[in-house]
């Protein structure tokens, strides 16, 4: 019966927040295909949103297809999130929130080597808002420009173990997402129609992605992976607000470069984890026209973390059972500023986990601290608060053999 | 237990922050550039034009008779249902006043004529009717330029039990006051109330009671001749002789694929050269589907007119203004091509009312201009 209620809490969850609406996050969400929202687990976004190389067989992360290859028994997850945003422009500010689903994901043990993992997750979102008053008209007229949308993405992963220490992971995701920009003017004059030019683009395609996990004895691991250049097809439409106004649709592509990412953990003591990461994306060789018109630049990301769990037994006290985290990231946004200059954002984080079930679940809270842009260098900045909480459990659906068994 | 009350926690948190999502619009002028809203005057037209015609005021609910504004107005009346078998005593033609155009005050004779042809109410005009009636009057009587007064004129009684017989020619009569330094406005058949009639005191053929009785007229038209046309350089929208106006404003400059967020016709007044009459002048706007340099052969879409009508109060306004902003963006949109618009009186079979604008010709301030403001995207600059 608790079990029962327990995945009728989370099936309410989930459609509590698809039915939530999404507000804006970041001015900078109006470029290109929106602000990127790699999202590694709760359990890595408290690390400093690093965990290329870390092995948690009760949530595997989503960076690194491989990761599904250490659970032994059916695990499924889920994440939702809150993000509030101070924005500093110039001599404006404004503030932003929002919150909704961040992301799903179920894996399954196949025999002995074998895994499987599928799970949906946004990929970009796009959510701003601007408003300005123009002058030479008898009427207060304003316009505003806003955007919603973004790019989710459905991801399969394929996992296969290799001996006791190597793990390899193959992912196929399906990208698929609607953006929407809309200019409007109001005029607020009835003998004047107001302006509406609502643009859709409407994005579409498959990629791949690899990766590797190696466990070197004890106290090390190693992971990597590889994201190779994704091609989308895009539709991209503008209507306007007159009859028949629309300026046909126009088919084009939309190119996600490749992703390259290595990651190292550490476990000097067993109660102890360090890790760190460093992905590399080479946004700046995909043309502008590719881009949804914005032009680009490579990014490098860089992450930290540390974890303290006293014990992994579960009859311990509950302390010793939560696990502690912290971190810090430090990365560039793909998008130039108006200025032409690059904008770059640094974070904390630290976050801790709730063990219930006997440690077979866990309740995953995350939260992020930084600024992205700067006044001096882009002429804004933003302050930035992100909480994430994710909710994972295990069902014996399937399960390793025993000798496996993590 | 632990396990239910972190979830629930959780769901609550979640659900409250739910409700703290916002998006308090950033104020910025330089941070984006989705488009720019243009304000362009296209003054004067590529082409103007007004040309004129003789029309028919058969359904008018109003009679003239006089001079005024380069017309002569004369009056054409039938009267039927005149009863047999009676022997007429006296007759009298009855019309009622209205107003008048002139000074108050002038006096002028008008005398009444046997008409000599047949004529349709719907139809007739001067060009048509010619001078078909008997040019010794019948009767005359003095009219004067004053309001809502009533003319009696004594009838031919003989003339009169002619009408009863509907196998005899009925032809009607004609009044006009052809020396008039004014014109008078009467009440035609077509209001329902003070319409022309005969009253007539008659005996019935075998009996020697008297007896009263009016009889409403069956159909009357005004016709007129045209004695001095308007000058020459106005634009012209009229009534009686009607006229209309084509105009033709070059739009290519437009940019495609924007919005079209106001274009408005502005037209000035020339009052020298306008006639009005107390109603308002109600004038609409028609987009013409093929191309034309007549207005009065022009074809147009009568089903697609801008909003309207259009109203000029005499002594309000000096200047017309009509919106053509779904027009010219379906002209410009390509939906329609763009052949120019015409535009015409809503009550040209009414009066005689004419206004006059100033064309294309005229002081670069009041010729025709088309203001248009659109909105383009910042791709499409």
């Amino acid at each position: 019966m608790q079990k029962i209620f327990h995945k009728v809490l989370l099936s309410a969850t989930v459609f509590l927040v698809f039915t939530s609406g999404m507000a804006a996050n970041s001015i900078y969400s109006r470029l290109g295909i929106g602000m990127p929202k790699s999202y590694p687990g709760a359990q890595a976004f408290a690390l400093g949103g690093g965990g290329i190389a870390l092995i948690n067989p009760n949530t595997p992360q989503y960076l690194n297809p491989a990761s599904i290859n250490f659970i032994g028994i059916t695990r499924f997850s889920g994440s939702f999130f809150y993000e509030g945003t101070d924005v500093t422009l110039g001599g404006l500010s404004g503030r932003f929130a929002d919150a909704g689903f961040n992301s799903t994901q179920f894996s399954f043990p196949l025999g002995k080597y074998f895994s499987l993992g599928v799970g949906l997750s946004p990929y970009t979102n796009v959510a701003y808002a601007f408003e300005t008053e123009l002058d030479g008209f008898d009427s207060n007229v304003r316009q505003t420009v806003s955007g919603t949308g973004g790019i989710n993405r459905l991801f399969l992963s394929f996992g296969a173990q290799m001996g006791g220490w190597l793990a390899l992971g193959a992912g196929m995701d399906s990208y698929i997402g609607n953006i929407q920009n809309t200019w409007r003017v109001f005029f607020n004059d009835e003998k004047f129609r107001d302006t509406r030019n609502q643009e859709n683009a409407y994005v579409r395609g498959v990629g791949f992605r690899f990766g590797a996990m190696a466990r070197l004895g004890k106290y090390i691991n190693l992971g990597a992976v590889l994201r190779l250049p994704v091609g989308l097809r895009s539709d991209v439409e503008t209507i306007f607000n007159f009859s028949g106004g629309t300026s046909g649709v126009q088919q084009g592509t939309v190119t996600l470069p490749s992703m390259q990412g290595f990651g190292v953990t550490l476990k000097p003591i067993s109660q102890l984890l360090l890790l760190g990461d460093m992905i590399f994306e080479k946004w700046g060789e995909v043309p502008a026209n590719e881009l949804l018109n914005t032009t680009a630049t490579n990014i490098t990301k860089i992450s930290y973390g540390i974890e303290y769990r006293h014990s992994t037994e579960h009859n311990v006290a509950y302390l010793k059972r939560m696990s502690f985290r912290a971190g810090f990231r430090n990365a560039e946004l793909p998008y130039f500023d108006s200025n032409g200059n690059r904008v770059s954002e640094q974070f904390i984080t630290f976050g801790l986990s709730l063990p219930y079930e006997y440690n077979n679940s866990q309740v995953d809270l995350g939260f992020e601290f930084g600024t992205r842009g700067s006044l001096v260098d882009n002429g804004s900045e933003e302050k930035v608060f992100r909480f994430v909480a994710s909710v994972g459990s295990g069902e014996r659906w399937f399960y390793r053999p025993k000798r496996r068994r993590q | 237990m632990t396990k239910n009350v972190l979830f629930t926690t959780a769901l609550l948190i979640f659900a409250a922050l739910i409700g703290c999502t916002e998006s308090n619009p950033i104020t910025s002028v330089d941070l984006v550039s989705p488009g720019e809203v243009r304000r362009v005057v296209f003054s004067p037209p590529s082409f103007d034009t007004t040309t004129s015609r003789i029309k028919n005021i058969g359904s008018s609910s109003q009679l003239f008779i006089g001079n005024s504004d380069g017309k002569s107005m004369m009056t054409l009346f039938r009267f039927k249902n005149i009863p047999d078998s009676i022997v007429i005593h006296d007759a009298t033609m009855v019309l009622y006043g209205m107003d008048f155009k002139g000074d108050s005050g002038l006096t002028a004779e008008a005398s009444l004529h046997k008409s000599t042809a047949e004529w349709e109410e719907s139809e007739v005009t001067f060009e048509t009717f010619g001078n078909a009636f008997d040019p010794v009057p019948m009767a005359t009587t003095t009219i004067v330029a004053a309001d809502s007064d009533t003319v009696r004129i004594a009838l031919d009684t003989d003339l009169v039990e002619s009408w009863a017989d509907t196998n005899a020619a009925n032809y009607g009569v004609l009044l006009r006051a052809p020396s008039a330094a004014f014109s008078k406005r009467f009440v035609s058949t077509e209001n329902t109330t003070r319409q022309p009639r005969i009253e007539f005191n008659y005996t019935r053929i075998g009996r020697d009671d008297t007896t009263s009785a009016s009889v409403i007229a069956e159909v009357d038209v005004t016709i007129f001749e045209l004695t001095d046309q308007p000058p020459e350089g106005p634009l012209y929208i009229g009534n009686g002789l009607e006229h209309r106006i084509l105009f033709n404003f070059d739009i290519s400059s437009i940019p495609a694929n924007v919005t079209i967020n106001n274009a408005t016709l502005t037209l000035t007044i020339d009052r020298e050269n306008s006639f009005f009459y107390p109603e308002p002048f109600n004038s609409t706007a028609g987009r013409l589907t093929e191309e034309s340099n007549d207005p009065m052969l022009a074809a147009f879409d009568s089903t697609a007119f801008t909003s309207g009508p259009f109203t000029i109060v005499n002594g309000d306004s000096s200047e017309l203004k009509i919106n053509l902003s779904n027009m010219v963006q379906r002209w410009n949109s390509g939906a329609d091509p763009n052949y120019g618009l015409v535009l015409i009186s809503l009550r040209s079979a009414v009066d005689f009312s004419r206004v006059a604008f100033y064309s294309s010709q005229a002081d670069s301030s009041l010729r025709p201009r088309l203001d248009v403001t659109y909105s383009i995207p910042d791709q499409d600059q």
